[in-house]
């Protein structure tokens, strides 16, 4: 049900949250990175009341100190971001936004979709063994 | 309005491991897809704890969504391919990597608002690949010009 609210809104909005920085880079556009920013905005109000509302729950800011924050894990999650931002650009759209476009009808972004599917499975049943060879965990 | 759902759903579905769960344009759709083939063809993928008994259908109601949305507005038609394979390869990519990062650019803002430092240097990573990208894309017009 969320869900739904999120695609109809988003398809509205047009937002993305790849789109936004590539529009401020490359036109000094700020639409986009509007929604960006009012996604952050909403996130840290929400999980501020949240905070307010049950003090004893949730690790609201407490993971400022966040466990299991080594250096190889941010090498990868560097990296993850690093070929995520340079696709995402190529590709027009974060997957969230390529979901969107693929409903309305775009055969590029359904064409992406199949391929995005394709990566989950392709990185579990491949990818993630070696990652686990050489880095132990991930 | 995404980023109040993300908060919401940590009040309501107690969603704080993995922290922020509310979206992720690469768990869900991740969890969504391994509910799946673990139901069909009894595999062992990754499932978070939120996708143990039920799937997540968030990108299921996000199409939903958006489907209704552009019906509404009358966009809703199919449009023309420029080139095939292009998008395929993207998606698998972007797919690769951001299996590899563990969350979305969506989601790396929600945790930053939730004040996980590992949302840090994937956010970074994504800033620096979109840089690196849009210097790809500038260097190629002018090359086609």
């Amino acid at each position: 049900m969320a869900g739904l609210v999120i695609g109809f809104l988003w398809q509205r909005s047009k937002a993305c949250s790849v789109s936004g920085y590539r529009d401020f880079f490359l036109f000094r556009d700020t639409y986009l990175l509007k929604t960006v920013v009012g996604m952050g905005v909403g996130a840290f109000a929400g999980f501020a009341v949240l905070r307010f509302l049950t003090p004893n729950e949730g690790d609201f800011l407490a993971l400022l100190s966040t466990p299991g924050l080594t250096f190889d894990t941010i090498l990868l999650i560097f990296i993850g971001g690093l070929g995520y931002g340079i696709f995402s650009v190529l590709a027009g759209g974060c997957p969230t936004k390529q979901h969107v476009s693929a409903a309305s009808g775009s055969k590029t972004s359904m064409l992406y979709l199949i391929g995005f599917y394709a990566g989950i499975i392709y990185f579990q049943v491949v990818i993630l063994g070696y990652l686990v060879a050489i880095f132990g965990v991930v | 309005m995404t980023g109040l759902w993300a908060a919401i759903a940590v009040g309501i579905f107690a969603m704080n491991t993995p922290d922020a769960f509310g979206i992720c344009g690469i768990s869900h759709p991740r969890d969504m897809i391994d509910f799946v083939f673990n139901k069909l063809f009894s595999t062992n993928f990754i499932l978070s704890n939120y996708s143990l008994t039920i799937p997540i259908l968030t990108y299921v109601g996000i199409v939903g969504g958006a489907m209704l949305s552009a019906y509404t507005k009358k966009e809703l038609h199919l449009r023309s391919v420029p080139q095939r394979a292009a998008p395929v390869i993207y998606g698998f990519a972007v797919a690769n990597f951001g299996m590899l990062m563990g969350f979305c650019s969506v989601r790396a803002i929600m945790l930053l608002a939730y004040g996980d430092l590992l949302a840090v240097p994937g956010l970074v990573g994504i800033i620096s690949g979109v840089l690196i990208a849009c210097r790809y894309v500038k260097w190629s017009v002018k090359l086609r010009d």
